[in-house]
């Protein structure tokens, strides 16, 4: 059905793309919501996306890329969107190369704490928020993911473990903040 | 590993929450942006890239393209070989502007620019930039703000638009002594920073380096993607 509605809005026609849209805006918006943490912003990637995809669809050879195509464009708006609002700085937290992550077994137990991942999340660059979120969320293999960011898969596996690296530095140091507040306090 | 594994479960769990369902809002305003522009028949349409034409098939998988330009680029040189003006002898600038292209653009030689970049400590940074596009007129180095700390990502490329037809790239780097190469693919779309090891003395501390390209035609800096590559 997907594939009929790609190639009838692909030829101009405007109830198929309508219908389209309707179909899948869903997962387009829950992906841009999850790299972006906020409804409007998440609403104005999507409304880009769509816009593209009308222009854009006639350039598109082959239907069956279409759902990877998407995907493409909504991490692209949505990276855009979090450029746009985080301008005028950023924040980011690295673990040196040689951090042992695994030494402390337990300290992730407090992942449990939403807020706390939630804020370590939003320290990301929106690019690793959109690897985590194309694997964690969409449940994307690396093939799959390299095949929407347009990377090898080496690459996309080596974006992958340096994001989860920087989420884990993030919390880390959310941790750290939160017991010296305590210590002050 | 368990702890790995709690916390994937974890990051995903988290990212499940949240909502699915898209809001109304901006699919009518899509689907009405579609009735106000509706598709006119193109004719150039096949030669147009693919979207999706995989990134080491330059030109976007588009043959008659690249028939097309061989065809142009021979007809060019049989003109000039046959009838052209023979140029006076040209002599070449003694030192060439570090941000002019050192090779002229062509779909076989791309051009080249030397970019020193402005650090406001620690030792020389400087950037090669390839440009197979063609697009690139100039390179030169941003100013970083003057600043302890870093504002700009060391694991990504940070692309914003100073103007339509400017493009600045920004990251961070160790101040140790680094020759980045920074290569342009046909598109000018798919960018690939490389920045080896440094030598020296390698400190923690980052600095921030920025690096401003000047193009001939607007390029909008979310459809540029750029790779570090180590």
């Amino acid at each position: 059905m997907q594939r009929d509605l790609v190639e009838r809005a692909a030829r101009g026609e405007q109830e198929a793309f309508d219908a389209l849209a309707r179909l899948i805006s869903g997962r387009l918006f829950a992906i841009a919501y999850r790299i972006l943490r906020d409804h409007y912003l998440a609403e104005d990637a999507l409304q880009q996306t769509l816009i593209t995809i009308w222009n854009e669809l006639p350039r598109l050879r082959d239907p069956e890329r279409f759902d990877a195509w998407c995907y493409r464009l909504i991490v692209r708006a949505g990276v855009a969107e979090a450029r746009r609002e985080r301008r005028g700085g950023s924040t980011i937290q690295l673990l040196p190369d040689d951090a042992d992550v695994s030494r402390a077994p337990d300290q992730f137990r407090a992942v449990a704490d939403r807020d706390q991942l939630e804020r370590g999340f939003r320290r990301l660059t929106p690019e690793q928020r959109a690897i985590l979120v194309l694997q964690h969320f969409a449940g994307q293999s690396l093939a799959e993911i390299a095949d929407v960011l347009g990377i090898p898969v080496g690459t996309a596996g080596s974006r992958l473990h340096y994001a989860t690296r920087a989420l884990r530095a993030a919390i880390e140091a959310d941790d750290r903040s939160v017991a010296s507040e305590g210590r002050l306090a | 590993m368990t702890a790995l594994n709690d916390f994937d479960r974890v990051l995903g769990e988290w990212l499940d929450e949240g909502p699915r369902r898209a809001p109304d809002r901006p699919i009518e305003l899509a689907v009405e942006h579609a009735r106000a522009h509706p598709r006119r028949r193109d004719p150039l349409g096949f030669l147009r890239p693919d979207p999706m034409a995989p990134r080491e098939r330059g030109f976007g998988g588009r043959p008659v393209l690249v028939l097309a330009i061989l065809g142009l680029l021979l007809a060019a040189i049989v003109a000039i070989g046959v009838g052209g003006p023979r140029d006076p002898a040209v002599v070449p600038p003694a030192s060439p502007s570090p941000t002019t292209p050192a090779t002229s653009a062509s779909p076989s030689r791309p051009a080249v620019f030397q970019v020193d970049l402005s650090v406001p400590e620690g030792q020389p940074q400087t950037v090669e930039v390839i440009d197979a596009s063609g697009l690139v007129v100039e390179a030169s180095s941003g100013s970083p703000s003057g600043e302890a700390g870093v504002s700009l990502p060391f694991e990504s490329v940070e692309v914003t638009n100073l103007d339509p037809t400017t493009l600045q790239l920004g990251w961070s780097g160790l101040p140790c002594a680094t020759d980045h190469t920074l290569d342009i693919d046909a598109t000018g779309a798919a960018m690939t920073l490389t920045r080896p090891a440094c030598t020296g003395d390698a400190d923690t501390v980052l600095g921030d380096r920025i690096l401003v390209l000047r193009l001939s035609e607007a390029v909008a800096a979310a459809d540029v993607e750029v790779t570090i590559a180590p």
